[in-house]
């Protein structure tokens, strides 16, 4: 008799909520973590007396994460508080010009009149457009399974008013916000959340050229930090009885007939179960934990066949001043050619680019209590991709690079007495998060997210090449972000109740 | 008839290499890494 009915590899989000959904349907369930916190990428960590946000920043589209809670047959606000952030971004372009979008889409609408009073009727029709796509599509895709193309057919024969917007799945992330806007300022305050997605504007899904809308309809930040979300989602699991271990990193998959039984642990332990779900990175999944050899070879040339999402540095600074900030997340951008122009000049050739179109968070001002008191933290993330491997260069001497470019970049636009004021600084390098996250070559979202690498061009959540092998989490379904990726939670459970429920 | 098809079926190819040539050199890159993709869709349906 196998030792559990679930063990679930990974305790990010995905994996937490596939647990936390199985557990509540009666399957004995066991989390394991290789970290000692759980979460992945949208966790905290605590160094110094302030708590750092791992990866994720926000959360928008609460939606799927209701919808989780409600699953779980209780109610988000009881297991998490999460502050609105409001305005979504202040901006600061390369030529100091600054602007904030507020939530509120008529207010956002006078500070585009401000901006660019040529595209307030693209404004518009973007927002029309965009308001009913996220409303169809909410529950038509984004918690609907589509490993195949039946189950994609019957998603569009079950919502006929998603048909129209396919071809905002052909375009790119760039096609789709020049279809609405002219003005270069316009352009780069829609385009560069494409690396939100890992890509840049010119290849990233149009679909997600849409992201700079759905913000509107809420961003939030978890009280206590984003490891908010996961704890919550983890409590309401265990109160179903799901087991949650960190620490404890998984070896191989075991597997018998092609079926699999169970996991291998590090330390030799083996723990049997009739069902294993993967939260891991896909190719970490099929080519470690499974292995080539046990795998057939259209499968091996399958997860072979991905990139993985690009890496970019993060630096974590603990500062003793409040900095000159409007806004959770500011963003220090450039032109939508020069956000192409990292990708194709710099990232593609394995340089380190010269600007690093830094998003800066300041998590302390929705909630002081990450910092000592009267203390704040800044997350700066480097939104511009940076090679796993530069040309004549090493990650040791980038580390201190990548510091003083981060430093510099606060005195210019933040604090101009910065350096007076940092009490701790750290960099989380493409190395760091990939042994902190086993993302291979430190790529943050997973696998590249582009039209062929969506939903039934991703692994599939149920696996095909092994028997009683799920994936959930950033490299199936829809990709990385906090609502996609409980989304492939939801699906996952879908899939596993459908199969053994 | 099957003149007329063949005919129609050119025309929809150079329409096609003409619209390419024409289009922005960021398109192309777009369609380029698309393109690269397709032989691996077959694989990745099933993976």
């Amino acid at each position: 008799m196998a030792d559990y009915d679930v063990i679930v590899i990974g305790a990010g989000l995905g994996g937490l909520s596939t647990g936390a959904l199985v557990s509540k349907e009666g399957f004995k369930t066991l989390v394991l973590e290789q970290s000692d916190i759980i979460g992945g990428c949208c966790s905290t960590f605590e160094a110094n007396g302030y708590k750092f946000d791992v990866g994720a920043s926000i959360v928008e589209v609460i939606q799927p994460l209701d919808r989780l809670f409600e699953m779980l047959g209780g109610r988000r606000e009881d297991y998490m508080e999460l502050i609105p952030c409001d305005p979504i971004y202040s901006f600061i372009t390369d030529d100091g010009k600054r602007f904030s979008y507020p939530t509120d889409i008529g207010a956002c609408t006078e500070v585009v009149k401000e901006i660019a009073p040529g595209d307030v009727e693209g404004w518009n029709s973007f927002c029309s457009m965009g308001l009913s796509m996220i409303e169809d599509m909410m529950d038509a895709v984004m918690l609907s399974p589509m490993n195949t193309f039946s189950e994609a057919m019957k998603v569009a024969l079950k919502n006929p008013q998603i048909i129209k917007f396919a071809p905002t799945f052909l375009r790119s992330h760039q096609g789709v916000v020049r279809s609405f806007y002219k003005d270069p300022l316009m352009l780069q305050s829609v385009a560069f959340q494409s690396y939100f997605a890992g890509a840049p504007p010119e290849l990233g899904s149009g679909i997600f050229g849409y992201i700079a809308l759905s913000e509107h309809l809420g961003i939030y930040y978890p009280k206590g930090g984003m490891i908010g979300i996961p704890a919550g989602i983890s409590k309401a699991g265990e109160e179903y009885g799901m087991e949650v271990r960190t620490g404890v990193k998984v070896e191989k998959l075991l597997i018998e007939n092609g079926t699999a039984f169970g996991v291998r642990l590090e330390d030799g332990d083996e723990i049997t179960a009739k069902i294993v779900v993967s939260n891991l990175n896909g190719q970490v999944t099929y080519l470690k934990l499974v292995g080539p050899d046990r795998l057939p070879d259209w499968a091996v040339k399958g997860i072979a066949s991905y990139t993985n999402s690009m890496p970019c540095p993060m630096i974590y600074v603990g500062l003793d001043k409040k900095p000159e900030l409007e806004a959770h997340h500011t963003i220090v951008t450039s032109s939508l050619e020069s956000m192409n122009d990292v990708w194709n000049n710099y990232y593609k050739l394995n340089l380190i680019p010269e600007t690093a179109m830094s998003l800066v968070c300041w998590p302390t001002e929705a909630d002081p209590s990450l910092a000592p008191e009267g203390k704040h933290i800044l997350n700066f993330l480097c939104n511009a991709p940076a090679p796993y491997a530069p040309i004549g260069d090493n990650w040791d001497r980038l580390k201190g690079w990548y510091k003083e470019a981060a430093v510099k970049e606060l005195e210019t636009y933040v604090l101009p007495d910065v350096r007076d004021h940092i009490e701790y600084i750290e960099v989380s390098t493409p190395l760091d998060f990939e042994r902190r996250l086993l993302h291979p070559q430190g790529g943050i979202y997973g696998l590249f997210s582009d039209i062929t690498s969506l939903a039934m061009f991703r692994p599939r959540s149920r696996s095909k090449a092994i028997r009683n092998l799920y994936l959930t989490g950033s490299s199936t379904h829809l990709g990385g972000g906090v609502p996609t990726t409980i989304a492939s939670g939801i699906v996952t459970s879908k899939y596993i109740m459908k199969d053994h429920g | 008839m099957k003149k007329f098809k063949k005919l129609v079926m050119l025309l929809a190819v150079v329409g096609l290499i003409v619209a390419y040539m024409q289009s922005s050199e960021s398109t192309k890159r777009y369609l380029k890494h698309i393109g690269k993709q397709v032989p691996s869709l077959p694989y990745r349906y099933f993976i």
